[in-house]
């Protein structure tokens, strides 16, 4: 006797299941649906007689989910107590633990490469652009226009990039549209960047006052608000390229290799 | 449950047996202890993701009948990952048994 397998459409009504417990990522769907898919056929191989809902109840009973959206289903509510469903799915329990990995993750990567600035040899660009910054910075003698220059430009590629490049740059085609929770990873991204972006910006113009700042000029010594301006501005900029370029960039090659036959040419 | 012992038995697993899909190691689980241990979804997938994102797993996704299946297989630092799991566990084992059954010495 052949083995009893599910047909297209009820892999379809499992994916539905996955939507209605709130799991619309396609990553965490295709798991999900294939281990109630193999748990239901197991059943089948020792009973091939039970239905497809009443398969569906049993394995969903397993994951603490609620099939009961589907009328068809209905039917077999009696079967269970009023508490049994209560609280967070199951569902989204793992849909939630998989979001917080995959910030970890990135966040790890992240900083792993921010840590390689201060090692040999990409110690020596940040050694590098820390004193350019200073010097510019002597040389301009705390000329507020030089200030206000660095920060417009700093606004205006931030800007520039995150609107117009960012976007392109790490665009993707997905087939059919799905949404995938990897794929998420790009707009969280680039809502980080602009938060330490912005960050960034409020900490460089309040060095830069401090500078010009009578009540703080005889106290403060200029070299070291200078050289600590200085570094502290090149230590953003690294921050800021590991978060928009980096990163993402990370994102995009786990994203391909991971989900080639997603992924549109 | 001996503290981390679910990731080293997936890790463990995975390092026997090449790659797995979720439900496999559920079976698999139930089958090599009779039974007795039994791996819940709720806290298999987490922990798959939680080695995934650790650059302990890899995986891939292929089709297999009408339906696509996400493969886990051991990467070079999931493996020694589980090696030293594996004598951490062990020395433990041998600590408890030696606190819970001490030689007495009648010399």
């Amino acid at each position: 006797m052949t083995q009893r397998k599910l047909t297209s459409e009820q892999i379809d009504n499992l994916f539905e299941l996955c939507e209605f417990q709130n799991v619309f990522y396609y990553d965490v769907q295709i798991e999900l649906v294939d281990h109630l898919a193999s748990a239901i056929e197991a059943i089948w191989e020792t009973n091939p007689e039970i239905s497809f809902e009443e398969a569906v109840f049993q394995v969903c009973e397993q994951f603490g989910v609620d099939p009961c959206f589907n009328a068809s289903y209905q039917s077999l509510l009696p079967k269970i107590s009023g508490d049994h469903f209560k609280g967070q799915s199951g569902f989204e329990a793992i849909k939630e633990a998989k979001e917080k990995e995959l910030r970890g993750k990135y966040d790890r990567l992240q900083w792993k490469y921010i840590g390689e600035f201060f090692h040999l040899p990409k110690i020596i660009l940040t050694l590098a652009l820390t004193f350019t910054l200073y010097f510019i910075l002597r040389l301009s003698n705390n000329d507020i226009m030089v200030s206000y220059v660095i920060q417009c430009f700093y606004l205006l590629s931030m800007a520039v990039y995150l609107i117009f490049i960012y976007p392109k740059k790490f665009r993707l085609t997905i087939v059919d549209g799905k949404s995938f929770l990897l794929y998420n990873q790009f707009k969280n991204i680039r809502r980080a960047a602009i938060g330490t972006g912005f960050s960034a910006y409020n900490i460089v113009a309040l060095f830069s006052k401090f500078s010009h700042n009578k009540f703080f000029s005889p106290v403060s010594n200029y070299i070291t608000l200078e050289l600590l301006t200085a570094f502290l501005i090149t230590l953003l900029g690294i921050m800021i390229f590991a978060l928009c370029v980096y990163t993402p960039q990370r994102v995009k090659e786990d994203f391909t290799r991971e989900f080639p036959q997603f992924v549109k040419n | 449950m001996y503290k981390g012992s679910l990731s080293t038995i997936i890790l463990k697993l995975l390092g026997e047996k090449g790659r797995m899909y979720g439900y496999q190691i559920t079976q698999e689980v139930k089958a090599i202890s009779a039974g007795e241990y039994m791996i819940t979804e709720g806290a298999l997938y987490p922990m798959l993701h939680k080695l995934e994102a650790q650059g302990m797993l890899t995986v891939e996704i292929e089709m297999t009948g009408n339906r696509m299946r996400k493969y886990y297989s051991i990467t070079h630092n999931g493996k020694k990952e589980v090696v030293d799991r594996m004598t951490e566990m062990e020395s433990f084992i041998r600590n408890m048994q030696s606190l819970l059954n001490p030689k007495i010495d009648m010399a």
